[in-house]
Parts: C-alpha cells; structure tokens; sequence
C-alpha cells in the first residue's frame, strides 16, 4: 500500500515538472527578450563560410518548427549569445542563436555605396533559448557540435565575445565615504575650477560625464580670466611640455581679512606652473610647483571703494609696497598639499591715504609683512566627484604699525600675531563647473565667498557671477584698523579659453 | 488485479524516470535562469529595501499574483485550498511585501510576501520567508503586476517602511585624518605602512587643559605640537596595540571662554607664568613581558615650566597676585576591555596618580621678577590619585567614548568627580563634552585657584579619507 502510495506521488508530480519546465523556459525567454540592461551574457559573432554548413545545418527546433539552416551571404552574420560565467556553471552556455541581417546594404548593392548610417540592422531570434536547451537534452551531439564550432571562434578570436551587460560597473563602484585621490586629481581639479589662471586637463579618456566634461581640450590661442578685482593672460606660445606661465594684476591681499581695493594696493607679476617630471610628462602624478612672483605698489583705491556700487568697504589699513611670493605644492613624500604666501616689503608710513581721527592726533595703520602657511585636503563625496571639497588648515600673521602724524611721525608696531585659520571650499561640478563657495574662519572673522556661472557663450567666453563677504569681528571688538561693518564685494567674472 | 498494478508500477517506473529527467532539467534551468544576471550578492545588505505596509495595496498586489498564478511555495504551484488558507493572513493585515531594488540601477531584484510573525525569527532563514517563495526577476513581476502597479511600486507613493541599511565606517589610517575640536584638535598629515600590517602616523595636536589637573579652557595655555603614532597591527575599526608620542609646547591663551579675563576678576583662577613643554607617551608595553596583557594602556603624560616671565610680560600697571601651574606630571594606566555590555560597547577601567604644582605669585610692577608667595609648609606640589571607567562603542552610526572620572587630592583632602563624553554621529560628527564637580572631606573650602564646577565642552567634525 505504501509503495502504491508512493508511485502515485511520483506520477502526479511528473506533471507538476512539466509545468514548471514550461514556466522556466517563459521566464528565461522572457528575460532575455526584455532585460536588456544588466543580463551578464556575451554576443560571439561569426560569419559563416561554406565549408562551415556542415556543422551547423539542421538544427533541430521545438514546438513543430522546421530545423534551421544557417546561411551564407555577405549581409548575414550570426550571434551565438552565450552564458559564459556563473555560480555552478562550469562550461559555457548558448543561450540562443541570432541573425543579424543589414537590409540596407543588401538593397543597395547595386545601386550605390552605403554609409554606416545608412545601414539597417535587423537582429532576428533563429535559433531561441528553449530550442537549444532541448537539443542539449534530447540531442547531445549537435549540443556540442555547435559548442565546439563557437568554442574555435573564441579560439581564433578572443576578441569576438562582447559584453552584452550595459551597466558599466567600473563607472559605478561606491565606496563608503567617496574619494580623496593620491594623486593630483583633486588639486587640479580644485584649480581649473577656481583658480584664475590655467591648468592642465586630463589626457586620459574616461567616459563619466562629469569627467569627460572635464577633459575638453581649449583650442583658444590664449586665455582671459578677468573681473574688476584682477586679470590673468596665458598665451599658448607661453605652455609647455613641463608647466606653463601667465601673467597677472590684482588688487586683492591674502591675511589680512581685507577685500581687493580694501587693502589700497595692486599688484603685477607673472605666475608659473612647474611639473617636475621625468622623461614623460604626467600632470596627475608630477610634482607640482605654482607659484607666483609679483611686485606690489600702494595704490589710492579708497575713493574708488567708496565710490564703486558693488563694493561696500571702508579701507582702513594700509599694505606696504613690495612682493608678494604665493606658492601651491602638490604632494611630496606622502605629505599633504602645501602652500606659502609671503608679502613683505618697504616700510614707508609716509603719504598716508587714509586718516584717521583729529589733525591733531591724526594716525593711518600700515601692514607691511604678511605670512600665510596651511596644508590643503581634499575630497570627494562619490566617485563622480560631482561634489568636491577642500580643507586648508594653516596659520597666518600679519603686523599692523600704527603711525602718528602729530609734531613728526610716530610709529609702534601694534599687532603681530600668529593665528589660525580655516578655510572650507565646497565646488559643485555637475557637468563641468557650476557653482563654488568658501568660508574663511580667522582672527575672529568669516570670510564667506560663491560664484555661480550665469552664461556660457560659444567660442569659450563664460560669465560668473562672484561675490566675496568679509564680517565684522564675532568674538570680539574690532581693531582700530578694522571697520566695524562687514565688507562685501559682487562683480562679474569673465574668462575665455579655459 | 495483480497484472493492473503491475501495468501501473511499469507506468509508474517509467513516469519516475521521466521526473528524474525532468528534475534534471529543471535544475539546469533554474541554475541559467539564476546567473543570466550580472551577480550583486556582496551588496545585498546595501541594496534598497523597503516594505510596503499598506493594507489595500498589498491584496492588489497578492491578487495579480494569484491571478496570475505566479506563486509558489518550495517551488510548487500552491493549490485553491492552500491560496485561500493563506489569503486569510492578508485579511487580517499579518502579511506585508518586501522589495529590494537592483544595485546598479533602479528595478525591483526581489519581491516576496512575509508574515510579520515569521519576520526576523528563526522561521526566516536568510531573508526567506516560507509564506511564499520570493520573486526574484523584474521582468517576471512586471509582467504579474503590470506597467502600472509595478511602477507605482518603484515609485513608492503608498505607505511603506524604510529597511535601507545606511553603511558607516570607522577607520583609521586614511590618507588625511583631521579632528577639529576646540579642545583637542588633531591633523594626521602623514602615514606610512610597513610590513605590510602596521603603520605610522603623523599628526600635529592641540590640548586644551587636562582632565586631571584642570580640565579644558580652565587651563591658562593651549598646548600645540606634534603626535606620532605607531599601530602595530591594523584591523578593522581599532587598532590592536598602538604607542603614541606627543611633544608640544604651552601657548599662553589670552581669552577663556565664559571666564573673565580680568586679572583681579574672580573669574580666572590659574594664569601662565612661564614657555612650557608637553610630552605624553602612551602605550601598551605590558604585552612584551606578557602577551596575554594586550589591552593595558600605559599614560605617561608631564608639562614642564621651563621659565618665567617677568611683571613686565604682563602689562599690569597696578600689584597683584595670581596663581599658576607650572608642572605637572601623570602616570596612569587603563584597561580597555574588561567586558562588552551589550550594545552600550566596552566596559574599561583604569587608575592613576598625578601630582601638580600651585604657584602664588605676586606681580609687583616695581619689581621685574615675579615674587613667589607660597609660604605652605606642604610645599607646592598637591598629589591625587584618579580612578577612570570607560564605556567605548566604534562603529555604526554612533559612536561614543564615555568616561566617568574621580580624583582624590592627598594633599588638600578634596577631589572632583565627573564624567567627559566623546559623541560622535557616523565618525563625522559630534560632541565633547566635559563635566567635573568638586567634593571635600573636610570643612576647609576649596582653595581659590580651584573652581567648584567645571564645564567644558566642543563640537567636533571629522573628516577622514
């Protein structure tokens, strides 16, 4: 009774395994036909020959189809679509067999040439999915004829499996915390977006679009970055294999928390990026120098601050006539990147544009050294680096001399200090650069900066607009050398050729 | 009778042998049907999950699937009997569906209906749940659900929950490690592996008062310097056994915050009065004389006054008095891992001696140099002992470093308990903040450079890579 019940088990559930062969080959066939994206199989295709007919005649199809004959024409090869790699597979599988016929060419054999965008693909299943696991089953010989014939393709051509997968998974590795790079990646990255002079792109070829965007060459003859705080010139003639130079005018200081006109000076020099490298050249892994080197000269720009609508300051403190040497240095023996700003020079409290208080009493503020030092980190919150961020953590002095115009001159240094500073740089680089901020936190006050693109015209001509904030004192009173309200600065900024 | 059940064994042998074909080639398809994707299985953990949890929604969904016949439980077709049976699960609102997103694009990988009293018990073997098998190919569930339904699924306008597990790490030795915090800021701007286990670390540091002497901006200078750190072993969140070094020097702090600055005021008790030096060693050296000993750190930790400054370096026109530490020095040793309380993290103890000087001076603009007051016969120097117990959690999305603190002074009969607590969200950011409140045994009241509470505290923001 037992072995009856048993035997009728097994009778019933052979109907159950052919029901559920069916669903599988429709899920399967269905998968195929439909995912066309993130299915792990490969294309191998071939063109068949005469002499090739033998093995690959009278394939046997299911459901009543007449067995298929491979053919021989000039406007037809074939794709064996195959299953090559996965858990528990341990040879390859072909999935199904495709036909891929250009129709165009066919037609236009005669008549004229074709030209690829001409031509009509048209792919057709001859040999589906169900048909070929069948003769694997039932008819093992052709099974592995057919194998065998895709196997020496692969044999003579490595090259001719292609990837059906059209998720590009080396595109989208994620990693935990984004990307802070090793190289120079991020440093160059950082400076062709800000920087007011010019950078090499990226010669390699990658296909995200924030970095191809990125690594569009500039066919200009030369390159402007220009607003009414400062203007850089770089002409192709002064690239090199090695670096590059440009020149440079600004009105604007580092360490002093003072905007460009504020600090009554202007400055010309040139700039000069400097790869050290070996035989070949390779910006992403060269150490690098930028530096600049500019001669700085007191300039009246106080009735121009006062004047100008888009600059709201009150110039006070007075920077002395010298040089100004600022150099960026990419990574050096596993160090961070370093940078140096020193402006020093004559210590003339002569000729005063600013006063301050009674005839009697009257005193101008004078800086004539400035020290800047700091370490920049980087990095990227993904691996798109759509959003980018800098870190610099230094110190920074700078003297203040107070000078007395009454009876003769009267000087005392009054300040000379040496203070900390952070600067946080936010870039937002969604195709090519976009957006930029920054907040400066030093001696008591924020320094808060943003730019925004607003036009790109063809031929390379871009607008941005840039507004810089410098605040009052937020821990304590303002120096007399300091006004008491926050200082700010909107202008346009134009560039061409980046 | 005999010969019919003999006919039906033979046809019974050969539909047996037509199952085991057929068994076969299921097997086969169902190992093609499983790898024609591209294989994700070490994100699963980071896939998007969610469960919907409307009532509704779920019977239209079940629904199609029923329509559809496209269930099954161990690989079979349920039968009416079974479905029905099962459909009074989703009557009484006990059954919810789990989705699980692709990890490289956006279409559902899996679907499957859960009981919620078989979710997370061990009815449930790796996320399977016996309720029905779970779907796991979009293509199959948009052609059950529809465009429109699956669709709305992806697009998650109905009641649902979140289970997207967020991933956080804690790892040391990145590229750059910088820790700012107004009490103890760090940079680490150099690293270097060696034998392919262990690492070096460079770092310049700030410390803002110690904990055992006098806590935080209390302290009347910022010491700055350098830390090099040496991990010997490095593993996942922690390190195995590290020795750090740190030599720095006091920098004279013009302001406190929320403390007076006014020489005479009250409000600060403690004043420099000399360029000093900081040196802390820390350690775990036990584990050479035993190896089993690996989770006792060693302190050594001093700061020496090597000068002092003048009446004139203050700029005080007027006489006064003040009080100034000068040195100090710490030996203290602590046992990090004394047991795990459960998700609240390590349980440490530790112990410590510490002894410190309290300098009277009088500033007397007449007189350059500063005029020692001290006229105690126990001398300068106050001796305490501290007890420390630690509760340490690394990893996830908080992490915290609690400590509760004792000291007993010997030499004035008082010492202050508290605790400091290091909080941090995803080891990016978080808070330090620090409390200490004085006892005494004695009538006698506290002595003026002591305060009777001190609160310290600092946001912090990391940034490693």
């Amino acid at each position: 009774m037992k072995r009856f019940c048993i035997l009728i088990l097994v009778y019933l559930s052979s109907s159950l395994f052919g029901q559920n062969l069916d669903n599988i080959y429709y899920k399967i066939e269905s998968k195929l036909k439909k995912d066309n994206t993130y299915l792990n199989i490969h294309a191998v295709n071939f063109k068949p020959e005469q002499k090739d007919l033998a093995a690959l005649s009278n394939i046997p199809l299911t459901d009543g189809k007449k067995p298929y004959n491979f053919k021989v024409s000039e406007f037809i090869d074939y794709n064996f679509v195959v299953l090559v790699e996965g858990v528990e597979i341990d040879s390859m599988i072909i999935l199904y067999i495709q036909e891929v016929e250009n129709k165009a060419a066919a037609s236009t054999e005669f008549i004229t040439s074709s030209t690829s965008e001409d031509n009509q693909i048209v792919e057709t299943m001859v040999v589906g999915f169900k048909d070929l696991q069948e003769i694997y089953f039932s008819e093992p010989e052709i099974y592995d004829r057919l194998l065998t014939f895709v196997d020496g393709i692969l044999k003579n051509d490595p090259q001719a499996k292609k990837p059906l997968l059209k998720i590009n998974v080396d595109e989208q590795i994620k990693k935990s915390k984004g990307i802070s790079g090793k190289n120079n990646q991020d440093f160059l990255n950082f400076q062709r977006a800000n920087s007011i002079h010019t950078y090499p792109r990226d010669q390699k070829t990658s296909t995200t679009s924030s970095r191809r965007r990125t690594q569009e060459t500039s066919s200009a003859d030369y390159k402007i970055d220009a607003s009414f705080s400062h203007a850089t010139f770089n002409h192709k003639a002064m690239a090199f294999p090695f670096g590059d130079i440009s020149a440079e005018l600004n009105f604007g200081n580092k360490a002093t928390n003072t905007l460009p006109f504020e600090s009554m000076t202007g400055a010309l020099g040139v700039r000069a990026r400097i790869g050290i490298s070996g035989k070949t050249v390779d910006h992403q892994n060269d150490f690098q120098i930028d530096g600049k080197l500019m001669g700085r000269m007191r300039l009246n720009t106080n009735g121009l601050a006062k004047a100008l609508p888009f600059l709201s300051a009150e110039p006070r403190l007075h920077l002395g006539s010298g040089f100004i040497f600022d150099i960026n240095l990419t990574r050096a023996f596993g160090l961070p990147f370093i940078n140096l700003y020193v402006a020093s020079g004559s210590k003339d409290v002569t000729n005063p544009y600013v006063k301050i208080g009674p005839a009697d009493s009257s005193r101008s503020f004078f800086s004539f050294t400035q020290l800047e030092s700091s370490m920049s980190f980087y990095w990227n919150t993904s691996e798109d680096m759509t959003i980018r961020f800098r870190l610099d953590l230094g110190i920074s002095k700078y003297d203040v001399v107070k000078a007395v115009y009454h009876k003769g001159t009267q000087t005392a240094m009054v300040y000379n200090q040496l203070l900390p500073f952070a600067t946080l740089y936010f870039n937002f680089v969604p195709n090519d650069e976009f957006f930029a901020a920054y907040f400066k936190l030093y001696d008591g006050k924020v320094n808060l900066g943003a730019w925004f693109k607003f036009l790109q015209l063809s031929g390379g001509h871009i607008f941005r607009f840039d507004f810089n904030y410098v605040s009052s004192p937020l821990f304590r009173q303002p120096h007399e050398w300091e006004s008491e309200g926050a200082a700010t600065l909107l202008q346009v900024r134009y560039r061409y050729g980046f | 009778m005999k010969i019919l059940l003999l006919l039906f064994s033979l046809s019974s042998l050969i539909t047996f042998a037509q199952s085991e074909d057929s068994l076969y080639k299921v097997n086969r398809l169902d190992m093609i049907y499983r790898n024609l994707e591209y294989n994700t299985t070490a994100f699963n953990d980071l896939k998007k999950i969610w469960v919907i949890t409307d009532p509704v929604f779920i019977r239209e969904i079940f629904n199609r699937f029923v329509v559809k016949n496209a269930l099954t439980i161990n690989g079979k077709k349920p039968g009416l009997k079974l479905l029905e049976q099962k459909a009074k699960d989703i009557y009484s609102g006990d059954v919810f569906v789990e989705l699980r997103k692709r990890y490289y694009d956006e279409e559902i990988e899996e679907l499957r209906f859960f009981t919620e009293s078989n979710f997370g018990t061990g009815k449930t073997i790796d996320s399977v749940d016996y309720f029905f098998d779970p779907i796991k190919d979009y293509i199959f569930i948009k052609e059950v659900l529809g465009d429109v339904v699956y669709d709305d699924i992806k697009e998650q306008f109905y009641a649902f929950n979140n289970l997207t597990k967020s991933y956080y790490d804690n790892k040391i030795a990145y590229n750059f490690d910088i820790k700012m915090n107004i009490v103890e800021p760090e940079v680490m701007f150099w690293s270097t592996t060696t034998n392919e286990k262990n690492k070096y670390l460079v770092s310049f540091f700030g410390k803002w008062g110690n904990d055992y002497i006098v806590p935080g901006w209390y302290m009347p200078y910022y010491v700055a310097g350098v830390k090099a750190n040496f991990i010997d072993y490095l593993v996942n969140n922690s390190p195995h056994s590290s020795y750090t070094l740190n030599v720095g020097f006091g920098l004279p702090t013009k302001k406190q915050p929320f403390i007076e600055n006014d020489i005479d005021d009250v409000g600060r008790r403690l004043f420099h009065s000399g360029s000093n030096i900081y040196f802390k060693v820390t350690g775990n050296p036990l584990n050479m004389l035993y190896s089993q000993l690996t989770d006792i750190d060693i302190n050594i930790e001093g700061s020496l006054t090597l000068s002092q400054l003048k009446a004139s370096d203050y700029s005080i026109r007027y006489k006064s008095q003040f009080y100034s530490t000068r040195n100090y020095f710490i030996i203290s040793a602590k046992y990090k891992n004394l047991l795990k309380i459960m998700d609240l993290g390590l349980l440490g103890a530790g112990l410590g001696f510490s002894t410190y000087d309290i300098n009277h001076f009088l500033l007397d603009p007449d007189i350059n140099k500063l005029v020692d007051l001290e006229s105690s016969t126990k001398g300068k120097y106050k001796n305490q002992i501290m007890a420390e117990a630690t509760l340490q959690h690394n990893g996830g999305l908080l992490n915290h470093d609690i400590s509760f603190l004792m000291t007993y002074n010997l030499t004035e009969n008082n010492g202050y308990i508290g605790t400091r607590a290091n909080f941090m969200i995803s080891s990016t950011i978080g808070l330090d903040f620090r409390f200490f409140s004085a006892y005494r045994f004695t009538a006698k009241a506290l002595p003026f450079y002591r305060t009777p509470i001190y609160i310290v505290f600092s946001p912090i923001i990391r940034i490693n890579y």
